[in-house]
């Protein structure tokens, strides 16, 4: 809303600067979100009067003119011909700049001097309404010689308003006025709506029927005859171009400017257009279509409400007129409306018909329905004062329920609980009034004690709000009122006091918190992706079509294809991460996300599934370059050592990788990750096609884990166990064993056969090659023993290891190597 | 026998004096005080001469002894330490050359600055509670008060699953339902992280951005306690001498609501560019709880009062980072998640 800081002056008289006038308003909740001030016109623009005119001897297409430019009379060349003696015009005299730069010097046009120019609208930077384009002409309040600078409406100061959606009532510059009265104390002055009628009864000439009242609950009408259709005067043109309006024509400009006044949109019909002279507010019928004043031809349906005669839709209600009874320049005979619409059905018609309009806004918001006589009456006065006629005697007025007046209760008690401070009984009252309320102090309980706030100057108020301010409906909004008028910065700072509590963050927070410490330990670096994905990367990826991955959730309107599904993978983004550093030069990429994956509700369930996910890739080198040792390539094992950091850094010592065929990685160097028979996840190296398919030029290793598990099942609880008293036996033992076995395999036959006594294992060399038999290799082990209780003898240590030679040999074929 | 004292006493200085490296010192040493040494045969023949002489002799003897250890001992560290230096100057290196690289991983940024939020508010007492990214529409707009058809949810453009359910557009459906959860227990004092996507993508607006919702319902609570919180937390953020005001604002799930600016953490309050001259950063929208919304959620307007706010992630992050597209935190471009020095 654009508020033209003089033409708001008409309605309130303000002692304060368009700035200090911004910030009090944005301060009470009226957001100023621009303050336009433009710069001045040039001193030297003044009002001349024109003398004479004369044929330029020389140019059939020039004129010279004299003009009064109040140091005398000064002669002009000029190119129009819109003027004539008497007329006053802007004059800008040598040494003036125009708006847009231009500077006016003495000139010499065809052998005649020319001392100035005479201006038009565009040169002033004004995009009026005009018969033909051609000098402005003034109206007759200019003095010869006075300089347009101090007009007030030609580039005034704008306030642009940011308003929230409760305070439609400061859609008029009534509205802000009101509100500018509650922070000054300054009195609104209401213009004048007083009308003088003719002895043709509009009753006679027309009716008006609704018939869906809570679709409209009040509909007025009143009629003009004998009008002229023609321009506006200059001020109210200028008035309308500063509040961002184009004009238009006399009866349009009017419409306008009382909605700019009143916040009240009205709308005119041309009255010999109306089949049967009535109007009749109904639902449009389906099927039913209607050409609009913007030229288009709107199919309609029942859930909108129109404006019809006895035949057809005339209007599309509190939206946009149609072009059928449009004012045009033979429009003689008008029928104005100022009505009131259903907020929620003006939204949905503007929105379906994507037709937002300065009117639709406004009824959006809910106008007043009382003021509808008032902007009835303020706009045929101002009609008949720009287009002349007669006004028909009487309004036509249908408002089946009036709503009576609304009265809402303020307790001191309630005020001071929720301001955190006092507020006395006298500043609260002058608060009330201020925003234009009725205070019924009836039941007040008297003992009023001086300005200091204590129990005795409790107080219970029932206030009447005013019609314009249907935001107002419970207690809480006077409170707010109250605070927002004296001033937040009033309010105190203090903490909510009472039992303590404990903010602790939850175990899940905990154990996410160790996985990112864990994971940037490793020197992986965070990322986050948007939780939408495109469904062709389920295709493009090769999953399965039983994979139960793609059974995404889908976004009814997505903003592109791009982000039509929720993610139920968070690897697709991360491969994206990947080709986005790749292709800046980035080529060790060790990242990884926590996020959440979305999955299909259930049969039953409203909601999807939602779980939390953790995802890592690592591609490049190990490490960065450095001048002593060559990086080492990232391999699979790289990969399993950062998974493997992860669960010791939770305790976790039993999970399993499982090597199988596992989609989106390579085929033979995949693992699914087993805790206690449970799958979590997975890991290895990207596909090689998809690797190809993605273009990259090196290996990339991926995992995803599925936390929810790991989340549920964790203790971290820790405890310490003591350390040895006794001394350990140390052991390397070799073992040559076929290929097709698995280091898991004897890892599990030696910890089965070592027993309590086998305190650690570890795994130091694989060999293949010279001295080992072709399709075998050689495992080297380190093995610790140690008793608990007493120091272990060697015998015992050797029958342990025999028992562990002859399990692997009978299992496995795998023997001892003699090294 | 006095006499072979004082040869080999010369004899003694004289080879010390010419051994000039731990070699040839160890081999005097051996010479004098080895098992066969001089000095060592010469004790042994103590036992020869008479009982008269032996006390001078022994005593003579045993000072000629230790005087020699301490001798040799004096000139073997003396010896020892010209070796070394010239050993270690061999050693040398360029201290200047860089030194070995530890990779470091780093948390986004934007988790960095949900870590110390949370940090801050759970020193406060606020539990951090979580809810779903996609949402009934019934806690995220009809519970707070935002019912079809109401002008606010223009302000929020939301992505829809079903015609009642959407992505959330906000963390205010949290309050919902921890106060749902907790009814009638008090006191409600609780955080909401996460993330909430709106149908906007430009330079300040991303289709999915983090918000973190505040909520504290008990006896008594008042905007001045909504005040102090804020204040508090804005000094913690963004330093001690941060000041911060409330200007009245709207939203439909609090009244009366406020929308919460710092002092411009670039200008300090005299004016500049990233604030548009005001001298002020909008930070938070907040508010008291709207009595329908306790009284939707089980409590009893009448008898408690709560206050609530939330408040953009990426926006704190972005005054406090100096970054001004939104987009930088999504594209993942690590040359510049690893300029985040915070973790
Ligand atoms: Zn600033």
């Amino acid at each position: 809303m654009k508020v033209p800081f003089n033409w708001l002056r008409e309605y309130i008289d303000i002692y304060l600067t368009p700035e200090e006038l911004a910030e009090r308003l944005t301060m009470a909740g009226i957001e100023v979100a621009e303050l336009k001030i433009f710069a001045p016109l040039s001193d030297k623009i003044v009002a001349g009067k024109i003398k004479n005119i004369f044929p330029h001897p020389e140019a059939n297409n020039l004129q010279v003119v004299e003009v009064e430019s109040g140091e005398g009379l000064v002669q002009v060349v000029c190119g129009a011909w819109n003027i004539k003696e008497g007329d006053l015009a802007p004059l800008a005299l040598p040494g003036a700049y125009l708006p847009d730069g231009t500077e006016i010097k003495n000139a010499e046009i065809k052998r005649i001097n020319s001392a100035g120019m005479l201006c038009s609208g565009i040169e002033l930077g004004l995009d009026l309404a005009e018969e033909e384009p051609g000098i402005l002409i003034l109206d007759e309040g200019y003095t010869p010689g006075s300089s347009l600078k101090e007009s007030n409406f030609i580039h005034e100061p704008v306030l642009e308003l940011d308003l929230t959606p409760n305070r439609g009532d400061c859609l008029g510059l009534i509205g802000v006025a009101r509100e500018v009265s509650a922070l000054t104390g300054e009195g609104v002055k209401l213009p004048s709506s007083a009308v003088k009628e003719s002895t043709r009864e509009i009753e006679q000439l027309s009716s008006v029927e609704i018939a869906e009242p809570y679709l409209c609950p009040r509909y007025t009408a009143r009629m003009l005859e004998g009008i002229t259709i023609g321009f506006s005067p200059l001020q109210i043109q200028l008035k309308l171009l500063s509040a961002g309006l184009r004009p238009i024509n006399n009866i349009v400009d009017v419409t306008n400017y009382i909605m700019w006044e009143t916040g009240h949109p009205t709308h005119s019909f041309d009255y010999d257009c109306l089949q049967g002279g009535r109007i009749i507010v109904r639902r449009a019928c389906a099927g039913e279509e209607m050409l609009t004043l913007d030229g288009v031809n709107r199919m309609l349906d029942p859930e909108m409400l129109v404006i019809a005669d006895e035949k057809v839709p005339i209007g599309l209600a509190g939206v946009m007129g149609g072009e059928y009874t449009e004012i045009t320049e033979t429009t003689t005979r008008i029928l104005l409306e100022a009505a009131c619409f259903s907020p929620a059905n003006i939204r949905r018609t503007a929105r379906r018909l994507n037709l937002p309009s300065e009117a639709s806004q406004r009824f959006e918001k809910g106008v007043d329905t009382e003021s509808a006589l008032f902007v009835q009456n303020r706009a045929v006065r101002l009609m008949q004062e720009l287009a002349g006629g007669e006004i028909c005697r009487g309004i036509l007025d249908v408002y089946p329920f009036p709503p009576s007046k609304r009265k809402v209760e303020l307790r001191s008690q309630r005020l001071k609980e929720y301001l955190g401070y006092c507020v006395t009984k006298e500043e609260t009252k002058n608060i009330l009034h201020g925003i234009g309320s009725e205070i019924d102090d009836s039941q007040v309980d008297n003992t009023f004690n001086g300005n200091k706030c204590t129990d005795k100057d409790s107080f219970s108020f029932a206030v009447e709000i005013p019609s314009y301010r249907p935001d107002l409906e419970l207690e809480v909004d006077l409170i707010e009122e109250i605070a927002r008028i004296k001033g937040y910065d009033k309010i105190p700072s203090t903490l909510p006091q009472g039992i303590m509590t404990s903010g602790r963050p939850s175990v899940e927070k905990r154990i996410l918190a160790r996985f990112r410490e864990t994971l940037t330990a490793c020197g992986l670096q965070e990322v986050i992706n948007f939780s939408f994905l495109n469904p062709k990367l389920f295709d493009d990826l090769g999953l399965g079509n039983e994979d139960l991955r793609r059974d995404a959730v889908k976004i009814q309107n997505p903003l592109s294809e791009e982000q039509a599904v929720l993610r139920t993978t968070l690897l697709p983004s991360l491969l994206q991460v990947l080709q986005y550093n790749f292709n800046r030069q980035m080529h060790n990429v060790h990242i990884f996300e926590i996020g959440k994956v979305f999955l299909s509700a259930l049969k039953g369930d409203k909601l999807p599934r939602e779980k939390t996910n953790l995802a890592l890739a690592v591609s490049g080198y190990m490490d960065e370059h450095h001048w002593q040792s060559p990086p080492q390539k990232i391999d699979f094992f790289y990969l399993k050592g950062i998974l493997d950091t992860i669960m010791i850094s939770l305790g976790i010592e039993n999970c399993m990788w499982r090597g199988e065929e596992i989609p989106l990685l390579h085929p033979s160097r995949g693992a699914t990750l087993v805790l206690n028979e449970k799958e979590i996840g997975f890991a290895g190296q990207l596909h090689p096609s998809l690797q190809e398919k993605y273009e990259f030029k090196q290996v990339i290793y991926l995992a995803e884990l599925d936390l929810e598990y790991l989340i549920n099942n964790i203790s971290l609880l820790q405890s310490f166990k003591p350390l040895p008293k006794y001394p350990s036996v140390l052991r390397d033992l070799a073992f040559v064993v076929p290929e097709q076995v698995t280091a898991a395999e004897i890892f599990a036959t030696l910890k089965k056969c070592g027993g309590e006594l086998l305190e650690d294992l570890s795994l130091f060399d694989v060999y293949k090659g010279r001295q080992i038999p072709e399709s075998c290799m050689s495992m080297a082990f380190a093995l610790t023993f140690r008793h608990p209780e007493r120091t272990l003898q060697d015998d015992e240590v050797d029958r342990l290891q025999k028992i562990m030679e002859n399990e692997l040999y009978e299992k496995y074929s795998a023997v001892l190597r003699q090294i | 026998m006095k006499e072979s004292i004082e040869t080999i006493k010369k004899k003694f200085n004289s080879e010390l004096a010419a051994a000039y490296d731990l070699e040839t010192l160890e081999k005097v040493r051996v010479r004098f005080l080895g098992k066969k040494g001089e000095i060592t045969s010469l004790m042994k023949s103590l036992g020869q001469v008479t009982a008269e002489e032996k006390p001078l002799l022994g005593k003579e003897l045993n000072q000629f002894k230790k005087s020699a250890e301490k001798m040799l001992e004096e000139r073997k560290t003396e010896l020892k330490s010209n070796t070394s230096l010239s050993l270690w100057e061999k050693e040398r290196l360029d201290v200047t050359l860089p030194g070995k690289p530890f990779k470091i991983g780093r948390k986004h940024p934007l988790i960095s600055v949900l870590k110390e939020m949370e940090e801050i508010f759970t020193c406060m007492g606020f539990q951090v509670v979580e809810g779903p990214d996609v949402e009934m529409d019934y806690y995220n707009f009809e519970a707070l008060n935002i019912p079809q058809d109401h002008p606010a949810r223009d302000m929020q453009d939301s992505f829809y699953i079903t015609p009642d359910v959407l992505l959330r557009t906000h963390t205010s459906p949290v309050q919902i339902r921890t106060m749902e959860a907790q009814a009638p227990t008090l006191p409600v004092r609780v955080i909401a992280p996460g993330k909430v996507y709106r149908r906007d993508d430009d330079l300040t607006h991303s289709p999915m951005f983090h918000q973190v919702e505040g909520l504290v319902v008990d006896k008594g609570i008042s905007m001045g306690d909504l005040k102090g919180t804020l204040l508090l937390f804005a000094r913690e953020m963004f330093g001690s001498d941060r000041e911060i005001r409330l200007r009245p604002s709207y939203f439909p799930f609090t009244e009366p609501s406020a929308e919460v600016d710092i002092l411009c953490i670039i200008c300090d309050g005299r004016g500049c560019r990233t604030c548009g001259d005001s001298g002020w950063m909008e930070i938070l929208g907040s508010g008291m709880v709207h009595p329908k919304v306790l009284r939707i959620s089980g409590y009893d307007p009448e008898n408690v009062t709560g206050y609530a706010f939330g408040m953009g992630v990426e926006r704190i992050a972005m005054l406090k980072y100096g970054i001004d597209d939104i987009r930088t935190f999504y594209n993942n471009d690590l040359r510049m998640l690893k300029q985040h020095q915070i973790s």
